[in-house]
């Protein structure tokens, strides 16, 4: 079975680390980007499988940049998890709004995660 | 009576006719004697076969009773596993945001990194978006704000040592790690101060780690967030002291 390859943006190299961490235990080839505007790109250029991206970030926020991946027919269907520490719903609201799949708070929990990817990518 | 008939005919007849009637009925009597015997064969049969099907409900009664209590005994190991599973799960998880954030705090020689990195640290681990990094004035009368989030920087510029939790804690060398609904005296601005704990260096307080209000979806710290903030005590330290940090202040305490 051809590995599925997953997209991390988020500018913490923290949370960089621990998804990571987590996602390797899984058969995934892990690309990272640590911006919005170095996550367009790099889902443009590699196609990823799923996208985990942060909402918070410099040069292009997280809502931003799921907007402009859902207006691209390249990137348009590519489901799409926000990592955010507000679980307010405006701002999940907003999220899903912008066109995001589903959504996860910080601090992250390693089976949620896995759980959510699994999902996803329809393991 | 015919007079044509003579009485003996007639007699001869009445007899004849007894006489057939009599067999009819004794062959008839045979018949259902036999049929009788058969129903109560039959009957005998089927009590048998009732019998032997109530002996054989009552065995798959039994076999079912006996399926359905091993089906709820591993049931109830499946859902032991599956809770021993997500504690293993969590602990590992824990062990890998222990594991990252040494990573992260050993991994820079710059101080003002390490501040960042605690902050890090404190957000996406912890789970508080406003709190405060302070580190021990050379003369070791205050603290000062060394890298803060969601906090008025201005307002937490300097903190005295006598001043509240985080001066007791920096005076003591002890962490505020509070019982849920633990009643303290807190100084003004300290209200919503959730935890604090020394940085420390071979014992000796360098700083002092604050973490004020938690995540709207995190509504207390839990046993890990302790130790991680225990951990950061240290780790922090070290890290502070690899950078060559402090200026031998604490030195001449």
């Amino acid at each position: 079975m051809a590995r599925k390859k997953i997209l991390l943006v988020d500018d913490s190299p923290t949370i960089l680390m621990m998804e990571q961490m987590i996602l390797s235990k899984g058969p995934y080839d892990l690309i990272v980007a640590q911006d919005g505007e170095e996550g367009v790109a790099k889902a443009l250029a590699e196609r990823p499988d799923l996208i985990l991206m942060d909402v918070v970030m410099p040069r292009l926020d997280g809502f931003g940049a799921v907007e402009r991946l859902r207006a691209d027919p390249l990137t348009r269907d590519v489901p799409i998890i926000m990592i955010t520490t507000r679980s307010e719903a405006q701002n999940v609201e907003a999220g899903f709004t912008s066109g995001c799949n589903d959504y996860i708070t910080k601090p992250l929990n390693g089976l949620e995660l896995m759980t959510k990817v699994q999902n996803y990518l329809g393991e | 009576m015919s007079e044509e008939e003579p009485g003996g005919d007639y007699v001869r007849r009445v007899y004849d006719g007894s006489r057939r009637f009599t067999k009819d009925l004794l062959a008839e009597n045979e018949r259902l004697r036999a049929l009788a015997a058969g129903l109560q064969n039959d009957k005998q049969r089927l009590e048998d076969e009732a019998r032997s099907m109530q002996d054989e409900l009552r065995r798959l009664r039994e076999e079912r009773d006996r399926v359905v209590r091993s089906l709820e005994a591993v049931e109830a190991e499946n859902r032991d596993y599956s809770a021993r599973y997500v504690e293993v799960e969590t602990h590992n998880c824990n062990l890998m945001n222990l594991h990252v954030a040494m990573l992260r705090l050993h991994g820079t020689l710059r101080q003002a990194e390490v501040v960042e990195v605690a902050q890090d640290i404190i957000v996406n681990v912890l789970g508080s978006e406003e709190l405060g990094v302070f580190l021990l004035e050379p003369d070791a009368r205050e603290l000062r704000l060394a890298g803060s989030l969601g906090l008025d920087a201005q307002a937490w510029q300097r903190v005295p040592l006598e001043r509240g939790l985080l001066g007791r804690c920096a005076r003591s060398g002890q962490a505020f790690l509070p019982r849920p609904g633990e009643d303290v005296a807190r100084a003004p601005g300290e209200e919503t101060l959730s935890a604090c704990v020394p940085l420390t260096r071979v014992g000796r307080v360098v700083g002092v780690l604050a973490v004020f209000r938690l995540l709207r979806h995190k509504p207390a710290l839990e046993a890990f967030d302790y130790d991680l903030l225990r951990l950061l005590g240290t780790q922090v330290g070290m890290a502070l002291h690899a950078t060559g940090f402090p200026s031998g202040a604490q030195d001449e305490r």
